[in-house]
C-alpha cells in the first residue's frame, strides 16, 4: 500500500491504495469523481484522459502513486458552479454528445489544447482529437465545437 | 504477484533496488509506462517477474542522470526519460527532423506526454517510430551500471544499431539501464524524413515505417530536380517492421552512394532492400506482400521531397 496525495481540481484527496492502482482507479474510487470514464483500460481509447500539471494525460496508465503530489483536472473542474465550460456549452451547441462516454475525455484534450494555444487550427485539434474513440462517431460535432470556441475573440 | 512500487531520487538507490537476488524480487524499470502498465495489466511483465511473488516497478523519472535534452561535445544527448512529446518539439531536435516527426507521429498526445524515448528503444519493436530517425543519425545509446566497487557508475556507449537485439530484446545485461541516446552533430547540408504506413489514420502502431537521410552538396540553384539526378549524396536509411529490429538497409545505401542517383539506381537500391528483407509473416498490421510494395515507395518519396521533385 501506498500513503498517495494527489491534487483534484483544487481540493487534496488523500488515500492508501494498492501500489498497482492507477490515477483512474484513484479519480473514481478514492476520489468519488466518475465522470472520468474507464474506456478500454489500455491507453487506447481516449475516454480517461484527466489534465495532469498541465498536460493531457491517460489516467489509466499513471499510477497513483506516481501521480502522488501532482496536480490533476478532471471534467467535474471545468464548470463554474452552474456555469458551463466554454467548451462544454460549445459541445452542447453543437449536438456532440451523443452516449456522452468519451465526451470528458474529449473535452479534457480539448481544453489541455487550448491552454497552451487558446487559437488552435483545424489541423491541431484535429491531432489534439486524434487518439479518441467515440463509437457513436460523432468526430465532426466535436472538433467544430472544439473549432468554435478557439475561433472566438480572446475576452479581456 | 505483488507490485510494489518505488521512485528512486539517486542512481545509487536505483542501483541498490536492482541488486537481483535470485530468490528476491524482480525489477522493472518504469518510465513513461504506456507500454508497461498494459503490460502489467495483462500479466506479461516480463522474465524479470516470473515466479516471483514481489516485482518492484523503479519509476527512474526524477534520477537526473535519465533526464536532459542538451548538446555536449559528443553531440545530442537526449535523456531516456525524456517524453515523446519533448523530443518532437525540442528546438534542438528540430536539426533531427526524421527524429523529430517519428516522436511526434508516435501514439497520439496524451501518449507522448508520458512515453519515453528511452522506453520507445527498450521495448524493441520492431517498428518503434523514433528508431529510424535516431539509427539514421548514428546515435549512440548510453549505458549505466553500478560500479563494482561502489564509487562513480559505469557507463559504456555502443551504437544504437547493435543494442537492438531482436523483437523485445535490447542488449541490457542485469544491472544495467538504458541511460541517454546521444547523437552526433549532422552536418549543416543534411536533412531528413520520416514516414510510416499504418491502418488508419488515427492512433495506430506501424505497419512499415522509414527514415531517409541525405546530404545536398550545394544550395541547387537551376539544378535538377528528382526524377533527374537531383546531386543528394550521403543517404542513410533505416526501415522498421522490415527484419525483425529497426535496422540500417546499407546494401540500398551502398547502391545510392556510389553513383549520382537516378531512377535506375534508386530501382536497384530498392531492389536490394527487397532482396534482403525479413518480415514477420504473422504480423497483424502489414503483410510481407504490402511491405515489398511500400518499400520502394517510401526511399522513393523520400528522394523526391528531398530533392526538390518537379511534379
Amino acid at each position: 500500500m501506498k500513503e498517495v496525495c494527489i491534487d483534484i481540481n483544487g481540493l487534496t484527496v488523500a488515500a492508501a491504495v494498492d501500489d498497482s492502482t492507477t490515477l483512474l482507479r484513484f479519480i473514481r474510487g478514492a476520489a468519488g469523481l466518475t465522470g472520468t470514464k474507464a474506456g478500454c483500460e489500455n491507453g487506447e481509447c481516449g475516454a480517461c484522459t484527466v489534465i495532469m500539471d498541465g498536460k493531457a494525460v491517460r489516467s489509466c496508465l499513471i499510477l497513483a502513486a506516481e501521480a502522488h503530489g501532482a496536480s490533476v483536472t478532471t471534467v467535474e473542474g471545468l464548470a463554474n458552479k452552474e456555469e458551463l465550460h466554454p467548451l462544454q456549452q460549445a459541445f452542447v451547441d453543437h449536438g456532440a454528445v451523443q452516449c456522452g462516454f468519451c465526451v470528458p475525455g474529449m473535452l479534457m484534450a480539448s481544453k489541455a489544447l487550448l491552454d497552451a494555444n487558446p487559437t488552435a487550427g483545424p489541423e491541431e485539434i484535429r491531432a489534439a482529437l486524434g487518439g479518441h474513440l467515440c463509437r457513436c462517431g460523432g468526430y465532426k460535432a466535436m472538433a467544430d465545437a472544439v473549432r468554435d470556441v478557439a475561433s472566438r475573440k480572446p475576452q479581456q | 504477484m505483488r507490485i510494489v512500487y518505488e521512485k528512486p531520487a539517486t542512481l545509487e538507490e536505483l542501483f541498490s533496488l536492482m541488486k537481483l537476488l535470485p530468490e528476491g524480487p524482480g525489477v522493472k524499470l518504469l518510465a513513461g509506462g504506456t507500454d508497461l502498465l498494459p503490460q502489467l495489466r495483462a500479466g506479461r511483465s516480463g522474465p524479470e517477474a516470473k515466479e516471483r511473488p514481489i516485482l518492484i516497478i523503479a519509476d527512474i523519472k526524477r534520477i537526473q542522470e535519465f533526464n536532459g535534452i542538451h548538446e555536449t561535445d559528443k553531440g545530442l544527448f537526449i535523456g531516456a526519460a525524456e517524453t515523446m512529446r519533448a523530443v518532437a518539439e525540442h528546438p534542438l531536435v528540430r536539426r533531427y527532423q526524421a527524429l523529430a516527426e517519428g516522436a511526434g507521429r508516435m501514439g497520439c498526445l496524451e501518449i507522448q506526454n508520458r512515453a519515453t524515448i528511452g522506453g520507445n528503444i527498450c521495448n524493441g519493436s520492431p517498428s518503434a517510430d523514433s528508431l529510424p530517425g535516431l539509427l539514421v543519425y548514428d546515435a549512440k545509446a548510453v549505458i549505466i551500471s553500478e560500479a563494482p566497487d561502489g564509487t562513480a557508475p559505469r557507463e559504456r556507449t555502443m551504437p544504437l544499431e547493435r543494442f537492438l537485439l531482436g523483437p523485445g530484446k535490447v542488449d541490457l545485461r542485469p544491472g544495467e539501464a538504458l541511460r541517454a541516446v546521444v547523437l552526433p552533430r549532422p552536418p549543416e547540408n543534411s536533412q531528413s524524413r520520416y514516414y510510416r504506413r499504418t491502418r488508419v489514420k488515427g492512433m495506430d502502431l506501424s505497419g512499415i515505417n522509414a527514415a531517409i537521410y541525405c546530404e545536398s552538396p550545394e544550395p541547387k540553384a537551376g539544378a535538377a530536380a528528382w526524377p533527374a539526378a537531383c546531386g543528394l549524396t550521403g543517404f542513410r536509411i533505416a526501415f522498421g517492421a522490415v527484419w525483425p529490429t529497426v535496422a540500417r538497409a546499407r546494401m540500398a545505401e551502398d547502391i545510392l552512394n556510389s553513383e549520382p542517383v537516378t531512377r535506375q539506381s534508386f530501382e536497384r537500391a530498392a531492389e536490394a532492400v527487397l532482396a534482403d528483407m525479413k518480415p514477420r509473416e504473422s504480423s497483424m498490421r502489414a503483410t510481407p506482400d504490402y511491405k515489398r510494395a511500400m518499400i520502394p515507395v517510401l526511399i522513393e518519396m523520400g528522394i523526391s521531397e528531398m530533392g526538390g521533385a518537379s511534379d
